[in-house]
């Protein structure tokens, strides 16, 4: 019963059987999905805020139980045991849910895309907004922040930080700044970029912050000093890896401080303009100072890898979140706990110090249903009470803290042996916020800005390399479908 | 690819060697040279230094995963091999504090992934190994097309089928569940079963069987009996080999479970914490942990795979 | 698949035949003829169950679905008409290529031989028998967090062992494909070895007495006999390797994302760029109905060669 069959393997691999195997697949694909099973999503959800009335009572979701997706975080870790306050208080108990921080954005997208609305509320990062909101995956919970029926009196929404509030509001149109259309999530902890460094070895040498840091190319200089690379050591630790997140902390900071933009706005269009000259000679001078006095594979480097060398006195100054170089220097932590202490980094040549923030966020799913309940636990965690807590007890700490009273509150008073964090802090807090330009394609577009960088560190021309990058970048955020 | 061309020459006659296992069952004595092997012959020493870089290789990242395991936080780092050992990170692993800091019990995660993987390689061996007696004992009309259909489930990437897998199981209800994770890893497990078995039932000689149909029995208790027992290494192999990748599948479990249904390799990662913070011994000491299951498995599957087959009872 | 050259007598008639009527009664023949398929039918439908997900995924490649466009509408041809075009799906072919190459050629090499050095059951086999499928217990995810440790440049343990220094970057644009060849070669090299170990003590003594008594070489045991019952098992494994390695996604990521530049940006990282992180699926979702295809066609190939074999095989057992 043997078939006949070619003995030429290439033949049997373009047989006439494959053919008709990939038409199948393809025809099958068609003909089933044009069922529209399986793409998920589906008609838009409506905002729940306007079916809640009466009174303000905390208890008057109680007996639900509601779904919460987190990633591991300081954050996370401190409102863990508070969990339980917030069932006793409200009667709602919490289901817990979390994923590796690698891969917390494929679930999460996965989820929301579906629809599948297993989740009530998640952790997210300000740039989600601009791709989970405009499908309308996400509430808008300005008209819950508006209903006094849902909203507690003393909740005191203006007590976060305003650069904050802005940075989790948009109303999706090309070329309109943050801070207009729908609020989507409540900023929960938050981060400036600035440096940390190693006050200990500082001191050793007599280095005196204030001047070798004022300005950029001191900086520059002062990091090549401190790199000793026979002894294992560099002088400044910054991300990059190839990944949006290598842009946006320090090198975003000081790209803003030189006075550069990564779009002009134009009556909805935008313009690409990471390649101007003043940008394409920081560039080169960023990507310069990651070879003379950087790790040795930056192209590999995350933020834990730069923490991790500041706290092993490996690297002598870190620039990039203060709220994760803030644990290292708690004692037990890391080798170096106790030496680091903290600086805005340098000044732009006009003096500003523009910061780019990063802010986890709590957010409601659109699709959930339950959103009564999620609304009440995204208040509690961002309120005033559990943030104080979270500061006081968390176990590396909570920095920063979102709202202005509990900064100044309970945060100044864990201060004490982290010098410079709060003068560093009040510096750059008026001048923080996003520094991008929102744009539905900023995940594609930031990474292909990474991706340049690490190409110019391989040796490729700077001007030629982002020349490229901004017509590709420029193509890819003006595109609408 | 493998021809004769290696440093160090071979040794001749393995096969008498190899039936001096088979005839003690397993465990040849210590030491005893096999018929027509010199015993410190330069190829031989050659060989066995080959086999040592081999293992020097293999070995190294696992006991430095082990000596990671074994750090402090503030160590874990900043020390090569001197450090003050602590097995503290074995114990928040296990304890309520590892399932605060990841949300999940890492005790139950590893019965869920026991469970899965078991039941996986179950109904992969319960549905292929007739498949694969199938396509290995009868070249059937079409089980080339067969052999080949159940093949391609792994060429399916994982990234394509996991939305849509994702949408469906949730409409099905499926989601977070141990019948959905035990489904799903059929793409692992069945085409290496399958496959793998294929090979052997193809090598046994039909003769055993007519015998044993000689004798009087079905063709199923032939099959039980006779065939089932002579392809022992091979199921031991294949069903060994397809619990390791169910158990280290990471993407179907970290996209389709959720809190109630967590397995082990999702758990782990957990460990490894966010927010510029890293917990390298933490998540090695996990990590150690979970692998321990299937190291169990493998390490009493192991005299299955050792044993030869006995094919003394035909003679050509 | 293919039939042996030597062509097996059909053991339900054979066996019927020559017991003259003194066995059970005879199964009538078109439920003989139906026993195959009735055996193979389960693993049909659990295939079928499965072929839904995959059928819509490749579905997604002729629409525009990207979560600006979530409505999305069908374009037909046009998403690979722009992916075919774009020279970054040609240079993670050609990445994928030359590491699914490097990694299944080094990892067979090695398996095999390691193979033939355990069998000699040597003091040192011995031992270190019981330990060779270790790195397969950790999985790729947490294997590729510990080697990304290990290369560290700066407080990296092989540098350090290896007296490389601070400055050796083993993930640099011009080392980082070796790398990523080098932990797959770790941990998937017992995969080969234990296959082809457990298909070396499975091949029957009489041929290999045969030949000692006639006096052969062992050279010529090796190359005559015993690679060519060994090919089948082989080629099982070579195959095996091979997809997964064109379908390479979770050490290499963790290692490098892809970077630095495009060096190491095999093509479901490429796919999974495009799908997840920028959130475009018909994009990602046409880069792996591509990568479904080239596995198709390799995995083809391969099989059909896996068929000659086994002819050769069995025609050198008769």
């Amino acid at each position: 019963m043997t078939r006949p069959e070619s003995r030429d393997p290439l033949a049997m691999a373009l047989s006439r059987r494959d053919l008709l195997r990939f038409l199948g697949v393809g025809g099958a694909a068609a003909a089933l999905a044009a069922c529209g099973v399986g793409t998920g999503g589906g008609p838009a959800h409506q905002n729940g805020a306007g079916e809640v009335s009466g009174g303000f009572d905390w208890r008057k979701a109680a007996g639900t139980e509601i779904s919460v997706l987190q990633t591991p975080h300081p954050y996370q870790r401190a409102l863990q045991p508070l969990l339980a306050e917030f069932t006793q208080l409200t009667g709602i108990s919490v289901k817990a849910d979390q994923v590796a921080e690698a891969d917390y954005f494929t679930r999460l997208n996965t989820e929301l895309a579906s629809g599948a609305g297993n989740y009530d509320a998640f952790m997210t990062g300000a740039y989600f907004i601009w791709t989970y909101g405009p499908p309308g995956w996400m509430e808008d919970l300005k008209p819950w922040l508006a209903n006094s029926s849902a909203t507690a009196a003393d909740y005191d929404f203006e007590d976060i930080y305003p650069g904050l509030r802005k940075a989790t509001s948009w109303d999706f149109q090309a070329g309109s700044p943050l801070g207009t259309g729908g609020q989507w999530a409540i900023p929960w902890g938050f981060e400036t970029n600035v440096i940390c460094y190693n006050k200990a070895e500082f001191d050793r040498r007599g280095i005196k912050v204030g001047s070798s840091l004022d300005t950029f190319d001191n900086f520059i200089q002062l990091a090549t000093d401190l790199t000793d690379r026979a002894n294992n050591r560099y002088g400044v630790a910054f991300r990059g890896s190839r990944s949006w997140a290598t842009i946006h902390p320090g090198f975003m900071t000081q790209f803003t401080r030189a006075g550069c933009q990564d779009y002009t706005s134009e009556g909805g269009k935008l313009t690409a303009a990471m390649n101007s000259a003043k940008a394409v000679d920081f560039t080169r001078k960023w990507v310069a100072l990651a070879k003379a006095a950087g790790p040795t594979s930056w192209t590999t480097y995350e933020y834990p890898n730069c923490t991790q060398d500041l706290g092993a006195g490996t690297a002598m100054m870190v620039y990039d979140a203060d709220s994760a170089t803030y644990p290292q220097n708690k004692k037990g932590n890391s080798a170096q706990a106790g030496n680091l202490a903290w600086h805005p980094g340098p000044a732009g040549p006009d003096g500003n110090y523009g910061t780019n923030l990063w802010t986890w966020s709590l957010a409601m799913n659109a699709a959930s249903k339950k959103k009564l309940a999620a609304w009440l636990f995204i208040q509690w965690a961002t309120g005033k009470d559990a943030q104080a807590k979270a500061v006081r007890t968390g176990q590396l700490g909570f920095a920063d803290p979102t709202r202005a009273s509990v900064f100044d509150g309970a945060f100044k008073q864990t201060l004490g042996n982290f010098p410079g964090y709060q003068d560093t802090f009040e510096r750059v807090i008026q001048s923080t916020d996003i520094k991008f330009t929102p744009q539905k394609q900023f995940f594609k577009t930031t990474e292909d800005w990474a991706v340049a960088l690490q190409d110019i560190y391989a040796g490729q021309d700077p001007k030629t390399r982002l020349d490229a990058l901004a017509t590709a970048s420029t193509t890819a955020v003006n595109a609408t479908s | 690819m493998g021809d004769g061309s290696r440093p160090g020459g071979r040794q001749p006659a393995k096969p008498a060697g190899r039936e001096g296992h088979s005839r003690r069952g397993g465990k040849s004595s210590a030491g005893e040279p096999q018929p027509g092997q010199r015993r410190f012959s330069p190829a031989s020493v050659g060989g066995d230094l080959v086999l040592l870089a081999w293992f020097v290789f293999s070995l190294f990242p696992l006991v430095w995963l082990v000596l990671l395991s074994l750090k402090s936080e503030s160590e874990q780092i900043s020390t090569y091999f001197e450090f003050t050992p602590t097995l503290r990170n074995f114990g928040t692993v296990l304890s309520s504090e590892g399932a605060r800091l990841t949300s999940v019990n890492f005790s139950e995660a590893l019965l869920t992934s026991v469970l899965n993987c078991v039941g996986a390689v179950l109904v992969s061996l319960v549905i292929g190994v007739p498949a694969a007696y199938a396509a290995g004992r009868w070249q059937y009309r079409g089980s080339g097309d067969v052999m080949f259909t159940i093949l391609s489930f792994r060429f399916a990437p994982e990234l394509m089928v996991i939305v849509p897998l994702f949408v469906i199981y949730n409409q099905l209800g499926l989601f977070d569940t141990n019948v959905g994770m035990i489904w799903v890893l059929q793409l692992v497990t069945m085409p290496l079963i399958v496959w793998i078995l294929r090979s052997y039932f193809q090598d046994l000689p039909p003769e055993l069987e007519q015998a044993a149909l000689l004798d009087g029995y079905t063709r199923k208790r032939a099959f039980l009996m006779v065939a089932l027992p002579l392809v022992r290494p091979g199921i031991a192999a294949a069903a060994l080999l397809a619990f390791i990748f169910a158990w280290n599948n990471y993407v179907f479990p970290l996209i389709l479970t959720g809190s109630g249904h967590t397995p082990v390799t999702v758990a782990v990662t957990r460990f490894l914490g966010g927010g510029g913070q890293a917990f390298y011994s933490l998540t090695a000491a996990a990590a150690i942990i979970a692998a321990l299951p299937p190291l169990l498995v493998a390490l009493s599957i192991q005299r299955y795979l050792v044993r030869g087959l006995s094919f003394g009872a035909v003679k050509a | 698949m293919t039939a042996p050259a030597r062509v097996r007598p059909d053991p339900d008639t054979g066996g019927r035949r020559s017991a003259g009527g003194a066995g059970p009664s005879p199964v009538p023949a078109w439920r003989r003829g139906l026993r195959p398929y009735v055996l193979s039918l389960p693993a049909v439908l659990i295939i079928a169950g499965i072929l839904y997900p995959f059928v819509l995924g490749a579905y997604y490649a002729f629409l525009n679905y990207a979560a600006v466009v979530p409505n999305p509408v069908f374009v037909g041809l046009r998403n690979f008409a722009s992916v075919l075009s774009d020279p970054a799906f040609w240079s993670s072919v050609r990445t994928t290529l030359a590491y699914a190459v490097s990694a299944t050629a080094l990892e067979t090499a090695l398996g095999v031989g390691i193979a033939l050095l355990l069998n000699r059951s040597s003091l040192v086999g011995r031992i270190f028998e019981r330990v060779l499928i270790l790195p397969l217990m950790i999985a790729p995810v947490i294997a590729g967090v510990l080697w990304k440790l290990m290369f560290n440049p700066q407080f990296g343990v092989l540098n350090h062992v290896l007296g490389l220094g601070s400055t050796f970057d083993w993930l640099s644009e011009t080392h980082a494909l070796f790398s990523v060849v080098l932990v797959d070669v770790w941990i998937f090299t017992p995969f080969v070895a234990v296959l082809v170990l457990a298909g070396i003590r499975s091949l029957p003594r009489e041929p290999f007495e045969a030949s000692a008594v006639d006096g052969a070489s062992w050279f010529y045991m090796f190359r005559r006999l015993m690679l060519p019952m060994m090919w089948p098992y082989i080629l099982v494994a070579v195959i095996f390797r091979f997809m997964d390695c064109l379908k390479i996604f979770d050490h290499v990521y963790v290692l490098t994302a892809g970077g630095p530049g495009d060096a190491t940006r095999t093509l479901q990282i490429s796919a999974y760029q495009n799908s997840i992180i920028n959130f475009n699926y018909s994009v990602g979702s046409t880069y792996m109905f591509l990568l479904w295809a080239i596995v198709f066609l390799t995995a083809r190939y391969l099989v059909s060669v896996l068929g000659k074999a086994q002819r050769r095989a069995a025609g050198s057992e008769a």
